[in-house]
């Protein structure tokens, strides 16, 4: 490995290393895991193709590249993504449950009566 | 007695429906311990909520007898759903195991994706797999399962899909009790709800966003029966059940019906 290929920015397709759809976030681990072994210090992680991001993954990806060694960027990051890393970003209230009624089903025939 | 899920409508208007479903598989599950027999004789009609419970529980012991359906079409309809090939866009997804290997996850949820939501009958692509990606990832981040079942069924002409998840792992109480969480049962599922992660405080969004976009964004009916409690919500809001006793599950049952719908709904409305 020469001083030029650590130097240069690598370009990688998150679609091609993971999926079209981001769901899990053992998937942006893995994508991750993979990503730091790659000699270079800088990689652009393309984001086209992408049809469909969870919640969880995005939380992933973006902790992961907060402690990430290399200087990592993305492009052509579709709005489905882009929105999805704003929510995580300034994360709203969580949802509140309504307050419930709790009925206690101790047979099932009080579940069929 | 005809074990009819339609006609327990009104029979237990007390009980939601996707509860209902799921009191029946209890049903069949008490008989069977008591007779050693699951007698689906006077089965017309069966959902995923009822057939995904009942079909673990055989899996689990196999020692019981099990007497057929009468009907022609509902015990095809068993087979098929039990061991069936799907179609590719079919409306039924038959009985399929989430893989150990998370990394093949993505491809069940694609398939899911495009039997139930074919043509985007129920929302757009982005907030479906949105949503079936939070209900599996939170299977793999918190159960640690042997086992997880995932049947679905979208019924063209009842215009819904149905869809339920089901795994034999530590349950919502028993992951809190895990951490050191005093709750009881109905309290662990509402803070799991409520987003109280037993990961971190910025996790935790899973199961309440999932709740939200079901129930608020998509207009269907939720049902979580995880040990010995249950969460049921719709748009018209929620009922907890403590269910101590005989309908208890060894594991967590997520069960979801979301009606066809031509509007497309902004997930991000709903996920906080």
């Amino acid at each position: 490995m020469n001083f030029q290929e650590l130097n240069s920015t690598m370009k990688l397709s998150i679609k091609q290393k993971v999926a079209s759809d981001l769901a899990l976030r053992d998937s942006a681990n893995r994508f991750f895991d993979q990503l730091e072994k790659t000699p270079s210090k800088s990689i652009t992680v393309s984001f086209t193709g992408i049809k469909s991001i969870s919640r969880s993954f995005a939380h992933q990806y973006l902790a992961r590249k907060a402690d990430s060694t290399k200087e990592i960027l993305e492009s052509d990051v579709p709005e489905v993504v882009s929105k999805m890393f704003a929510v995580v970003q300034r994360p709203g209230k969580k949802y509140e449950l309504p307050k419930l009624s709790v009925r206690r089903l101790s047979s099932v025939d009080a579940a069929f009566s | 007695m005809t074990y009819n899920p339609f006609k327990f409508c009104f029979a237990m208007d007390a009980l939601p429906e996707l509860l209902k479903n799921y009191a029946l598989f209890c049903k069949y599950r008490s008989d069977a311990l008591a007779t050693k027999q699951i007698d689906l004789s006077e089965l017309e009609f069966i959902f995923p909520t009822t057939l995904l419970p009942l079909t673990d529980f055989v899996i689990s012991d196999r020692a019981f007898g099990i007497v057929p359906p009468e009907d022609e079409v509902v015990a095809d309809y068993i087979a098929f759903m039990l061991d069936g090939k799907p179609i590719p866009g079919g409306p039924r997804m038959p009985l399929r195991e989430l893989p150990k290997d998370r990394s093949q996850a993505d491809a069940l949820i694609g398939e899911i994706a495009a039997s139930q939501n074919r043509n985007n009958v129920c929302c757009g692509e982005s907030a479906f797999k949105y949503f079936l990606g939070e209900l599996v990832d939170n299977i793999y981040e918190h159960s640690e399962f042997s086992r997880a079942l995932v049947m679905a069924q979208r019924y063209d002409s009842l215009r819904f899909v149905e869809m339920c998840f089901f795994d034999n792992g530590l349950t919502i109480p028993g992951a809190q009790a895990k951490h050191g969480k005093k709750r009881t049962p109905i309290e662990s599922l509402q803070a799991a709800a409520s987003g109280v992660s037993t990961k971190s405080v910025e996790r935790g969004f899973g199961i309440g966003s999932s709740i939200r976009l079901a129930t608020e964004g998509f207009n269907g009916k939720f049902l979580l029966v995880s040990g010995a409690a249950a969460l049921s919500v719709d748009s018209s809001g929620g009922r907890e059940f403590d269910l101590t006793g005989p309908l208890a599950l060894d594991g967590t049952l997520v069960s979801i019906r979301i009606p066809f719908s031509s509007k497309d709904v902004n997930l991000y409305d709903y996920i906080g």
